[in-house]
């Protein structure tokens, strides 16, 4: 389940960058910004998220390599959407949104399989 | 004049960072191209593509080795893997060492061209191909490297408020210190990781006080009494060597689960010969030479070596990451793409340096700001250049030209130095502005690239309209990740030159008033 931890690692940082105002208002293309708490609950959710890729990179490839992928992953979704984020800002908010999800719901569909 | 703590992190920073960039630059590219070394000779060897993939036959091996070498002293037979389709077969006789393909089944050899291959950019990366002396200079980058590192963290304080920002339409200044942050930040624990574990691996070189004194010395004493290394007096009386298939077998139970990667014999023939069974370390961290001991006459068990203390347990398991022989594709492609992150951070760093300086027009006029800005393309965009040319050099070059594999070097070493006299040249005699010179190389090297799978075509059989189709992906992955890399260095070729046409005009105001 690979792609799921990589899917989540972008979903929680697509997360925690939507938390940051600068970034909220890029993403929604208007000035409307948030209130302070839903910001927090953002920030909250997406570091969620994140635990929630890490334990699915531990689960699927165990203590020893479970951390090194999980990096890894970390890191090139990162990159994806940062790099992404100026050149096409809707379609990073749409894929954010579709792994936000999907994501977590994935995750439960493979628990209970 | 007194200088507050990130002043003087700001100063190594800037220094360290400019005096070992390009030496590190190419230290990060090559380890980054050395995580496929494998895949990169098995392409660069088309002889092999038609093999189809077999366990080894380790008694046609043994009657190979035979029939080549029955008076070496040291035979050694390497399995194939799902990375290497052949078994390679080495032996050493009156100090000299030679190596054969062989097919797995057949044992038959196979005549391949002769390339470094992968290898070159595993040998360039750790030693710069010049042994020892090479070692201590990627290791003093390296040390410059955790320092950068480190005082880099210090001084981009901004790196948390500024996360996930990248303002590709900002000043120059503000966008490239932005590529240079995310780069960076993104792969931190990767970037630190591999530049510690790197000097671990060479920790023996690097600290030897402690070995010296504890060992008068004598270095070979330690590796001998860590390694429970075992060298036999030849006894010169015949002896025939009992089945090495059979020895093979016997220690497959001590792999819990892993796979042979080597079989080592001693004296080959003689009462007195020795047979060594090592394992593959591609299913764990740890890059431990698990070894069974057997005797090559009697075919008793002589010793097993399969487990060690904790303080060299630490060490190979940082070395296994640094290697990364574990995890199969997923985690190489994983290190290739942070190794890529990694020396885009370099990259974007040296480009920094001169960026930040622009406008000065004291400091750009200096002949050491010009020759810093021709060097960092000739270090970036050249070496980028010279590898392409390397891949072609391998697929132009007749497969039996003699001194072949050091013709392939000389020809990336003459396209990097050609890449460095046109940018010192244009630079130094002021012939043009450094865009266009980045420009020139960039495309070059996007045009050797996106023309390789071409010349693939055009010089083998094994092409991508032949090896897609039929699911030679580990041939395939290689043209394509040459044609998506050149693409890409197109596509920033083309961005660099828009970005040198609106900074000829005047700037709007806004983004003057940004400007850093």
């Amino acid at each position: 389940m690979d792609i799921l931890v990589f899917l989540l690692s972008y979903a929680g940082l697509f997360t925690l960058c939507l938390a940051m105002p600068k970034h909220f208002q890029v993403m929604l293309g208007k000035p409307y910004l948030p209130s302070s708490p839903s910001l927090l609950i953002l920030k909250i959710v997406g570091w969620m998220i994140l635990g929630l890729s890490f334990a699915m990179a531990v689960d699927t490839a165990g203590w020893s390599f479970g951390p090194i992928r999980w990096v890894g992953y970390l890191a090139i979704g990162g990159l994806t959407l940062i790099f992404g984020l100026p050149f096409a800002p809707r379609l990073i908010l749409l894929s954010g949104i579709l792994t936000c999800c999907g994501g977590p719901l994935a995750v439960l569909v493979f628990l209970l399989d | 004049m007194k200088e507050s703590f990130t002043q003087c992190m700001d100063w190594l920073h800037t220094w360290a960072g400019l005096l070992f960039g390009w030496l590190s630059f190419a230290i990060f590219f090559t380890g980054t191209m050395t995580v496929f070394d494998q895949e990169i000779t098995y392409w660069m060897q088309p002889e092999l593509h038609h093999v189809i993939p077999s366990p080894l036959n380790v008694d046609a091996a043994v009657r190979s080795l035979e029939q080549f070498a029955p008076q070496a002293e040291r035979w050694s037979i390497e399995l194939p893997s799902e990375r290497t389709p052949v078994s390679t077969i080495r032996w050493s006789q009156d100090g000299t060492s030679v190596s054969r393909m062989i097919n797995a089944k057949t044992g038959q050899p196979i005549t391949v061209r002769n390339t470094h291959g992968g290898e070159f950019f595993y040998r360039f990366h750790y030693q710069l191909l010049l042994d020892q002396a090479g070692t201590w200079i990627v290791g003093a980058a390296a040390m410059a490297m955790l320092a950068a590192l480190v005082t880099g963290i210090v001084i981009h304080h901004r790196i948390f408020k500024d996360f996930f920002t990248f303002r590709p339409s900002a000043s120059a200044h503000r966008s490239w210190l932005d590529a240079h942050n995310v780069t960076s930040v993104l792969a931190l624990p990767f970037h630190i990781m591999i530049t510690f574990s790197g000097l671990v691996i060479f920790w023996s070189t690097y600290m030897p006080a402690g070995l010296q004194v504890h060992y008068d010395g004598e270095m070979d004493g330690f590796w001998a009494e860590a390694e429970s290394f075992i060298e036999p007096e030849r006894a010169n009386q015949p002896a025939p060597l009992v089945s090495l298939r059979d020895l093979e077998r016997e220690a497959r139970p001590y792999w819990q689960g892993g796979q042979t990667r080597s079989i080592m014999v001693s004296h080959p023939g003689d009462r007195h010969a020795l047979v060594q069974v090592y394992r593959r370390s591609n299913d764990r961290l740890s890059l431990y030479n698990d070894r069974v001991t057997f005797d090559g006459a009697s075919g008793a068990l002589r010793t097993v070596w399969i487990n060690s203390k904790p303080a060299y347990m630490t060490q190979s398991v940082l070395s296994g990451l640094h290697f990364v022989q574990f995890g199969g594709g997923t985690i190489r492609w994983l290190y290739f793409g942070m190794g890529l992150a990694a020396s885009a951070m370099i990259a974007t760093g040296l480009v920094l340096w001169v960026v930040k300086r622009q406008g000065r027009h004291a400091t750009t006029d200096a002949v050491g700001y010009r020759l810093v800005e021709g060097v960092n393309v000739a270090a970036i965009a050249g070496l980028l250049v010279a590898t392409a040319t390397f891949f072609w050099a391998n697929r132009l070059l007749p497969a039996d030209l003699p001194a072949r594999e050091l013709r392939e070097l000389q020809i990336f070493f003459t396209a990097w130095s050609l890449c460095l006299g046109h940018a010192l040249i244009k630079k130094l005699f002021q012939l043009g502005p450094s865009l266009r010179i980045w420009k020139t190389q960039l495309s070059v090297a996007a045009m050797f690239f996106i023309l390789l799978p071409i010349v693939n075509v055009i010089t083998t059989e094994h092409h991508l309209f032949m090896t897609v189709p039929q699911g030679q992906w580990e041939v395939a992955a290689v043209d394509l990740t040459a044609l998506i890399g050149g693409l890409g260095l197109g596509w920033s070729a083309r961005r660099l030159d828009q970005s040198a046409r609106t900074s000829s005009r005047p700037k709007p105001s806004h983004l003057v008033a940004s400007g850093g």
